[in-house]
C-alpha cells in the first residue's frame, strides 16, 4: 500500500499553462511544484526527488533537452514527459533518445497528460507490474484485464483503454474531444459526431454495472464524462 | 551508356579507320617503291644487252637465271620500249609467278629483235604479304591492349567522380553530418566537389533556417493554444456549470480542436450547379473586362460531399486560371454532365501544356511574374482530399480541365 504523496515537477515557462497543469494534477496522491526556468528546475531537482517531471523544451535560459541530459547524467531516474510545441519526428526521437519517457505535443488535453503521468508513475514505481484497485473493481495492467469482485469483465481493447483513461483521471471531467484524441490519436476523422464515444462509454458502463460494479461513470451534460471516485481512494498494489 | 563503353566505342571506330587508311597507303607506297626498283634493275639488264649487241654485233647467249627470263624474238622493226606485269613461267623454278617485264627492240646484224626481260616478283610479294599480316596482328594487339589499359585507367581516374556520386546519393538534406569528399588530384573533379559541397552546405543551412522558423512559428501558435485548452479543461471541472455555459464551452472546444487539427473536415452536400453559378456571377466583371464570352451547359446537376471552403477555392482557382491564360476576346466554356463530371475549358495559346508538370507547384507555362504557379497544385490537393479527380486535355485551341467526382 502506497500512501505517501508523490511529487511532480512542472518545468514550463508559460505560467498560465503550468498553473493549469498543477491544479489539474494536484490531488491526494500528487503534489505539484512549478519551475519557470532551467536554473530553478535544476535547483528543485537537486533539492528533492520527484516521481515525475513534466518538461517543456523551450525554456528562457536553456533547453529542456539539456536539462534532461543533466538529469540522466546525474543518474536521476525520474519519469520525464516532454511537452513541446515541436511536432517533428526528429524532435521526438531526440527527446526519447536523451532519456525521456514520453513526448506530448502542445496543445494537449490535461486529461491526456494526467493519463500519461499516471502511466509513467506506475511504470517507474512498480516495474509495470501493477494492479489498480478501486473498491471492488480491479484492473490488472500486465494482463490487461479488469474484474469486479474477482469476476472477470469482458472488455474490448478500446473499452479497456477507456477505463484506464478514466482511472488515471479520476474525479475529473474528461471532454469528448480528449477521449476521441486519446483513443484514436490523429488518425480519427474528426466529425461533429461523437456518437462513437457515447457508444463506447455506454458499453463500458453497462458491462461494469452488470458485473456488479458501482456506477462510477457519470455523464456531464454537453461536455463529457467523469469517473466519480468512491469514498476509498484508488490504491496501487505491487504484483 | 557508360562513359567507358561510349569512349571505347568511339575510340575503337577511330582507331580502326586510321589503321585501315594507313595500311592501304602503306601497301600502295610499298608496291610503288618495289616496282620502281624492279624497273631500275630491268633497265640495267637492258643496257647490258644493248652494250653487248653494240660490241659484238650479235645477241648475247642466254644463261638461265633463277627468277629471270630473257627472250629474243624476231621483229619487223623498231618498237618503243614498255613495262608490263605478266604471269609467266620461271625457266628455272618452273613455277608460274608474277613477272615484271620490260620489252624493247635491238638491232643486231640488221635484224630487229624484240627483247623481253622479266623478273619474278614472287619473293617481293611474299614480303609485302608478310608485312601486311604483321601489321594486322600489330593493330589487333594494340587495340586490345589499349582497350584494357584505357578501361583500367579510366576507372582509376574517374574514381573521385564515382565516390562523389555515391556520397550525393546518400545525402539527405538537414542531416547534421556535412558531406565529406576526398580530394582528388584532378582539377575538374576538385572543382565539382567544391561546388557540390557549397550547394549541399547551402541546402542544409536553408533547411535548418526554415525548420527553425517553422518551429518558432509553431511555438508561437501552439503555446497560447495549449494555455487555452488547459484552461478549458479546468473550467469544465466546475460543478456549478450550467447548460448555457457548457454549450459555449463546447463551441470553444470545437474551434480549438479544429485549429489544432484539420480545419477542413466539415463536409456538406454541395450542389455543383449552384457552386458554378455563384462563381460565374462572381467573375462577371472580370469576364467583361477581358472581353471573354462565357458559354454554359448546365442542364445537369449533382451534389457532392465537400468542405464548402475548399469547394469555393477549387472553383475559384479553375475560373481564375481560365481567365489568366486566356486571350483577349476569347471564350470560357463550362459544362456539367452525367454522371458526376464538370469541365471548364478556355481558349488560349495553341500549345499543349505539359501534363506531367501542370499540377506540380511553381509550374508556369509561360515564365512571367503575374502568376505564382500554385493555383493548379492547390486544385489538385483539394481534389486529393475531396475524393475527386482532375485531368487536363487539349484540343486545337481549347485547354480543358475535367473534374470527376467518384
Amino acid at each position: 500500500m502506497l500512501k505517501n504523496i508523490l511529487k511532480i515537477l512542472i518545468v514550463e515557462d508559460e505560467p498560465d499553462l503550468s498553473s493549469s497543469i498543477a491544479s489539474f494534477l494536484e490531488s491526494e496522491t500528487f503534489l505539484c511544484e512549478n519551475a519557470g526556468s532551467y536554473q530553478l528546475a535544476m535547483e528543485k531537482i537537486q533539492e528533492s526527488d520527484f516521481a515525475c517531471i513534466i518538461l517543456d523544451i523551450g525554456l528562457p535560459d536553456g533547453t529542456g533537452l539539456d536539462l534532461l541530459q543533466q538529469l540522466r547524467a546525474g543518474n536521476k531516474t525520474e519519469g520525464v514527459i516532454i511537452i513541446s510545441a515541436r511536432n517533428s519526428v526528429d524532435d521526438k526521437v531526440a527527446g526519447l533518445q536523451k532519456g525521456a519517457d514520453d513526448y506530448l505535443v502542445k496543445p494537449f488535453h490535461l486529461s491526456e497528460l494526467g493519463a500519461r503521468v499516471a502511466s509513467i508513475i506506475r511504470r517507474k514505481n512498480f516495474d509495470g507490474q501493477t494492479i489498480i484497485n478501486c473498491n471492488n473493481l480491479v484492473v490488472d495492467l500486465s494482463k490487461r484485464r479488469a474484474s469486479v469482485n474477482e469476476i472477470p469483465v469482458d472488455l474490448t481493447k478500446k473499452e479497456f483503454e477507456l477505463l484506464l483513461y478514466f482511472l488515471s483521471n479520476k474525479n475529473k471531467v474528461i471532454s469528448k474531444d480528449a477521449i476521441a484524441e486519446h483513443l484514436w490519436k490523429e488518425n480519427m476523422d474528426l466529425s461533429d459526431n461523437y456518437d462513437f464515444i457515447y457508444t463506447h462509454v455506454k458499453n463500458l458502463r453497462k458491462k461494469l454495472i452488470w458485473a456488479g460494479c458501482e456506477d462510477y461513470l457519470k455523464s456531464v451534460y454537453g461536455m463529457g464524462y467523469k469517473f466519480q471516485q468512491p469514498e476509498r481512494s484508488i490504491n496501487y498494489h505491487q504484483g | 551508356m557508360k562513359l567507358f563503353s561510349r569512349l571505347y566505342r568511339l575510340n575503337l571506330g577511330v582507331t580502326i579507320a586510321i589503321f585501315i587508311l594507313s595500311g592501304l597507303s602503306f601497301y600502295f607506297l610499298l608496291s610503288y617503291v618495289v616496282i620502281e626498283q624492279f624497273d631500275e634493275s630491268l633497265q640495267i639488264e637492258r643496257t647490258e644487252i644493248e652494250r653487248h649487241v653494240l660490241t659484238y654485233k650479235q645477241l648475247p647467249q642466254i644463261m638461265p637465271v633463277k627468277d629471270m627470263v630473257i627472250v629474243f624474238e624476231n621483229a619487223n622493226g623498231f618498237m618503243p620500249s614498255s613495262f608490263k606485269n605478266e604471269i609467266a613461267y620461271d625457266t628455272v623454278g618452273r613455277d608460274h609467278a608474277d613477272f615484271r617485264k620490260l620489252e624493247f627492240s635491238v638491232l643486231a646484224a640488221r635484224q630487229w629483235y624484240r627483247v623481253t626481260v622479266g623478273k619474278s616478283m614472287e619473293n617481293t610479294e611474299h614480303l609485302i604479304h608478310s608485312i601486311i599480316a604483321i601489321s594486322i596482328v600489330a593493330i589487333l594487339l594494340i587495340l586490345t591492349i589499349s582497350s584494357v589499359v584505357n578501361r583500367a585507367l579510366l576507372k582509376k581516374l574517374w574514381q573521385p567522380f564515382y565516390t562523389g556520386l555515391q556520397l550525393m546519393k546518400h545525402y539527405e538534406v538537414g542531416k547534421q553530418k556535412p558531406i565529406e569528399f576526398s580530394t582528388a588530384d584532378i582539377d575538374e573533379f576538385n572543382e565539382m566537389q567544391i561546388v557540390l559541397k557549397q550547394a549541399t552546405h547551402k541546402a542544409d543551412k536553408d533547411f535548418l533556417a526554415l525548420k527553425e522558423f517553422t518551429e518558432n512559428a509553431s511555438h508561437e501558435m501552439q503555446t497560447p493554444l495549449a494555455v487555452l485548452r488547459s484552461k478549458l479543461d479546468l473550467v469544465i471541472q466546475d460543478d456549478q456549470m450550467t447548460a448555457v455555459h457548457s454549450d459555449n464551452f463546447r463551441a470553444m472546444y470545437k474551434v480549438l480542436t479544429q485549429i489544432g487539427n484539420d480545419q477542413f473536415l466539415d463536409k456538406r452536400m454541395i450542389s455543383i450547379k449552384d457552386l458554378v453559378e455563384e462563381r460565374i456571377a462572381g467573375f462577371e466583371e472580370i469576364f467583361k473586362e477581358n472581353a471573354l464570352s462565357v458559354m454554359c451547359e448546365m442542364d445537369w446537376d449533382f451534389k457532392v460531399s465537400m468542405n464548402p471552403d475548399l469547394a469555393g477555392i477549387l472553383m475559384n482557382n479553375l475560373f481564375s486560371n481560365a481567365v489568366k491564360h486566356n486571350i483577349r476576346g476569347g471564350s470560357v466554356q463550362v459544362k456539367i454532365f452525367s454522371p458526376r463530371k464538370f469541365v471548364i475549358s478556355n481558349s488560349g495559346r495553341s500549345v499543349e501544356l505539359d501534363n506531367s508538370k501542370l499540377f506540380t507547384r511553381f509550374y508556369k507555362s509561360v515564365p512571367d511574374g503575374s502568376t505564382t504557379g500554385l493555383g493548379l497544385s492547390i486544385v489538385r490537393e483539394i481534389c486529393d482530399v475531396s475524393n475527386c479527380k482532375i485531368s487536363y486535355q487539349f484540343d486545337k485551341e481549347n485547354h480543358s480541365f475535367l473534374v470527376e467526382w467518384l
